[in-house]
């Protein structure tokens, strides 16, 4: 704990799916949930959530839909912590793909706009999760609001996700297809590799075959990788995740890898089966916990 | 000795004589050969100049335009070495003929940068060298010739021991027996001198298949011309009275396939011709024109007609339709289904080609110089394309062709999908060399009676084809598929894609895809209507 009395809290949402112990593990740490819609039922986003959403997902006759927090939701969370004379910032879903950004913001003009501060990560999943931690590790550390700004930054712009759906369909439908778009019309199958460029979907490259994909994601580690946080990600693809992270430790000389799951929102507009792989450059440790000047 | 212009000629003319005589017992190269020669032909019927020169001019581009497949752009080019020995000359002596003959031999056998041996380079270049001391000796032309004919027979008889596929199957080299025929016919048409008739008699040539014969004869008459007269409208010749035989004579020799349907107030007038502005002149003899259609019958025309209408192919317009990009992608499409998807994968223009035949110089010219970019790569799909393919990227000015070889469709989609259009140039052609690991089958008909690689063919059987090997024969197009891909498959592929062609009925279809995926659960098999023609089925292994 540092000297300062006031204390930053992290705001995340649902799609960085934090388990239980991380956010056990970091009081400072709240997170907001998206919603899922079915014709019939509406299900929070949130890993406990996962089976009872795949199982909807393949019964369900239409497609599924999904919507940000409310700006309520926001608020219920901002208020008491700010009430308690504490800062905020919030670390959320790209605008791009989302529009919770818009939702939180509505949320601090209400609450307290000069306590917080929303950044948009221009990410999702594994890596805004990455940068969430590093930011709570900052606060828990009592860094200043300033300091864990320029930390998210500098985590979020060095960090890179891929991902390959097993069909373009979900993305699509879902309206968050992106530069993918192009890819549509090809009447032969093809394994997309898709990441994330200034928040919004891109395509990395095209290739025929499942194992290309994952060859041409081990293309992207970095040779010095002793300085990234690396790990495999997928959304009920475990065989597929496993295959891959097998590829990824070879080419790591052995390092062992995790293996992260996304959650009900994703799975609305990835769809099922898919894969991907996050690379996140660690921050300094200067930048997390080594000391701090409250001014 | 002195030759005239006029008797050269007839030498070229002579050429006609191999309509009927091509002895060549691979349907595919015979087409190739003879429609290297067709446009030739066609275009010296309406020359009537004597100017050596420009004959062998006239000779020299059109027969490059018309070239098709290996053995037709070989042929194409030794005329051309001709047309360069007897430029600017008005008449040429032996001396000078034989020049020409040399540069022709040497053309030929510089057209290919890898040269085979026991094909029709070999018989070439023995040609050339037995008939060297002829020429220093300074002989007569036809004397040249004949000595040129008994060395390349010589040539011929042994290719089937310097290629052991000829051996095994028992023929002499396609190609080679082209070139023979080709001197042998000119030799004839010396010593016969005057112009040889032409007598399409399409049903008395050697034994092609029926799809080949077929083209032929449609292509030596472009057009079918249907006219609908009404002869009570008057016209120089009154109605009522039967036509008179002059003018019915005047139909006979503008075409072949006339029917003439007549009563007292309508005439019909059915002909397959090379000048429909002529039979349309002469029914105007006879009364108002009611109805009038005229149809390009070539196959090739056909399906660039229906591309037409799918909106898909611009029209030669002098300005592009489309914004200039840097570069574009042509392609050989054996189908229509195949080119659709070519297409979706970025390719700019496919050319379509004909039920065995391939592609001439002139069709892939014309696709480059339409698509709207600079650069060009060219996806010649076919070992027999990849001349013509060269030929079409030397003649295309003012644009860079590049040529990825790839021979078959397999390795044409591996390569466009590799394809990233917002990649520069030199990276693509470094991602594009993939299209080499990409595995090709596909089940095509024996023309006839063969013993191939161990196997004992009948005409009609279907041959399934894979790794430039006969893997499969048999009487069912099912079966014989399975029996193909059991031996193509390996624990590593992963995708399938299958082009139908016209052939392949939906049970087939159904039936070979269903035993996919229960033999290989690990494969991804689509089934694509590709719409070609001589092959039921074609394999993309990735």
């Amino acid at each position: 704990m540092g000297l300062g009395m006031v204390d930053v809290h992290i705001v995340t949402d649902s799609t960085a799916y934090l388990p239980e112990e991380v956010l056990r593990e970091f009081p400072h740490l709240h997170v907001v949930s998206l919603t899922v819609h079915f014709p019939h039922l509406v299900m929070e986003d949130g890993l406990e959530n996962l089976d009872s959403f795949l199982r909807e997902l393949k019964a369900s006759p239409r497609p599924a839909t999904t919507s940000q927090p409310p700006p309520q939701r926001f608020a219920e969370v901002f208020r008491p912590l700010v009430e308690e004379g504490h800062e905020i910032v919030a670390i959320l879903i790209s605008s791009v793909l989302s529009g919770t950004c818009t939702s939180a913001q509505a949320a601090a003009d209400a609450v307290g706009p000069e306590r917080i501060e929303i950044i948009d990560s221009r990410l999702t999943t594994a890596p805004m999760a990455f940068a969430a931690i590093q930011a709570a590790r900052a606060a828990q550390a009592g860094k200043s609001r300033r300091e864990i700004v320029d930390l998210v930054h500098w985590v979020c712009q060095r960090s890179r996700l891929f991902f390959v759906p097993d069909t373009l369909e979900y993305l699509h439908k879902g309206g968050r297809i992106g530069g993918a778009q192009a890819l549509l019309g090809s009447l032969l199958q093809i394994k997309p590799i898709l990441y994330l460029v200034d928040g919004r979907v891109e395509v990395l490259d095209k290739v025929r075959t499942r194992s290309r994909a994952m060859q041409r994601l081990v293309e992207e580690l970095p040779g010095d990788h002793q300085g990234y946080e690396i790990a495999v990600l997928h959304l009920d693809g475990l065989d597929n995740a496993l295959t891959l992270k097998g590829l990824v430790q070879e080419r790591l000389g052995g390092r062992e890898v995790p293996v992260i799951v996304a959650g009900p929102v994703l799975g609305t507009h990835v769809g099922p089966g898919a894969f991907g792989l996050m690379i996140c450059q660690r921050p300094p440790e200067a930048m997390v916990s080594g000391g701090s000047n409250i001014a | 000795m002195v030759f005239s212009a006029y008797s050269c000629l007839e030498q070229q003319r002579e050429a006609i004589n191999q309509l009927n005589v091509f002895p060549v017992p691979d349907g595919d190269t015979g087409t190739n050969l003879v429609l290297t020669l067709e446009g030739v032909i066609q275009r010296l019927k309406t020359v009537s100049s004597r100017s050596l020169s420009q004959v062998a001019e006239i000779v020299a581009r059109e027969s490059l335009l018309g070239a098709r497949g290996n053995s037709g752009v070989i042929l194409s080019e030794m005329l051309r070495g001709w047309a360069r020995g007897l430029a600017g000359k008005e008449w040429a002596n032996t001396r000078e003929l034989a020049r020409a003959f040399r540069y022709g031999i040497v053309y030929a056998y510089r057209a290919v940068t890898k040269p085979v041996e026991g094909t029709i380079l070999s018989v070439a270049r023995e040609i050339a060298r037995g008939t060297k001391e002829a020429i220093r000796r300074g002989i007569d032309f036809p004397s040249l010739l004949e000595t040129a004919i008994q060395v390349g027979e010589g040539a011929l008889a042994r290719t089937p021991e310097q290629l052991p596929i000829l051996k095994r199957a028992g023929v002499v080299d396609a190609g080679a027996k082209g070139l023979l025929t080709f001197l042998q016919g000119c030799r004839e048409g010396l010593k016969n001198g005057g112009i040889m008739a032409i007598a399409p008699k399409p049903e008395k040539q050697m034994a092609p298949t029926p799809a080949w014969s077929e083209a032929d004869t449609r292509l030596r008459y472009k057009y079918c011309t249907e006219v609908l007269v009404d002869r009570q409208s008057g016209g120089s010749r009154r109605s009522g009275r039967s036509l008179p035989k002059d003018w019915r004579k005047q139909l006979e020799k503008a075409g072949d396939s006339l029917v003439l349907i007549e009563d007292k107030d309508l005439l019909k007038i059915h002909i397959h011709t090379n000048h429909p502005g002529r039979i349309l002149e002469a029914a105007l003899q006879c009364g108002d024109l009611l109805q009038v259609k005229v149809d390009h019958m070539g196959r090739q025309h056909q399906q660039l007609l229906q591309q037409w209408e799918e909106g898909r192919l611009a029209p030669a317009a002098p300005e592009p339709m489309h914004p200039e990009k840097a570069t574009a992608l042509v392609a050989v499409a054996p189908g229509p289904g195949i080119a659709k998807v070519f297409r979706s994968l970025g390719v700019d223009a496919t050319v379509p080609v004909g039920a065995f035949a391939n592609v001439g110089v002139g069709e892939l010219l014309q696709a480059i110089k339409e698509v709207a970019a600079k650069e060009v790569v060219v996806f010649p799909n076919d070992a027999n394309n990849l001349l013509a393919a060269r030929e079409a990227a030397q003649l295309a000015q003012g644009k860079e062709v590049k040529i990825i070889p790839t021979v078959n469709v397999a390795q044409c989609l591996s390569a466009l999908v590799a394809y990233a259009p917002d990649q520069p140039a030199s990276e693509n052609w470094a991602r594009m060399q993939v299209y080499q690991n990409a595995t090709y089958g596909e089940i095509t008909r024996a023309a006839k009676d063969a013993n191939l690689g161990g196997w004992q063919i009948c005409k009609g059987d279907f041959l399934g084809l894979g790794s430039e090997k006969i893997l499969a024969v048999g009487r069912e197009l099912a079966i014989t598929a399975q029996e193909l891909l059991k031996r193509l498959i390996l624990p590593q592929h992963e995708t399938l894609t299958i082009f139908c062609g016209q052939e392949a009925g939906e049970s087939d279809r159904a039936w070979l895809a269903d035993w996919v995926h229960k033999a290989f659960p690990q494969i991804e098999v689509e089934l694509i209507d590709g719409g070609q023609q001589a092959y039921p089925f074609l394999f993309c292994l990735e």
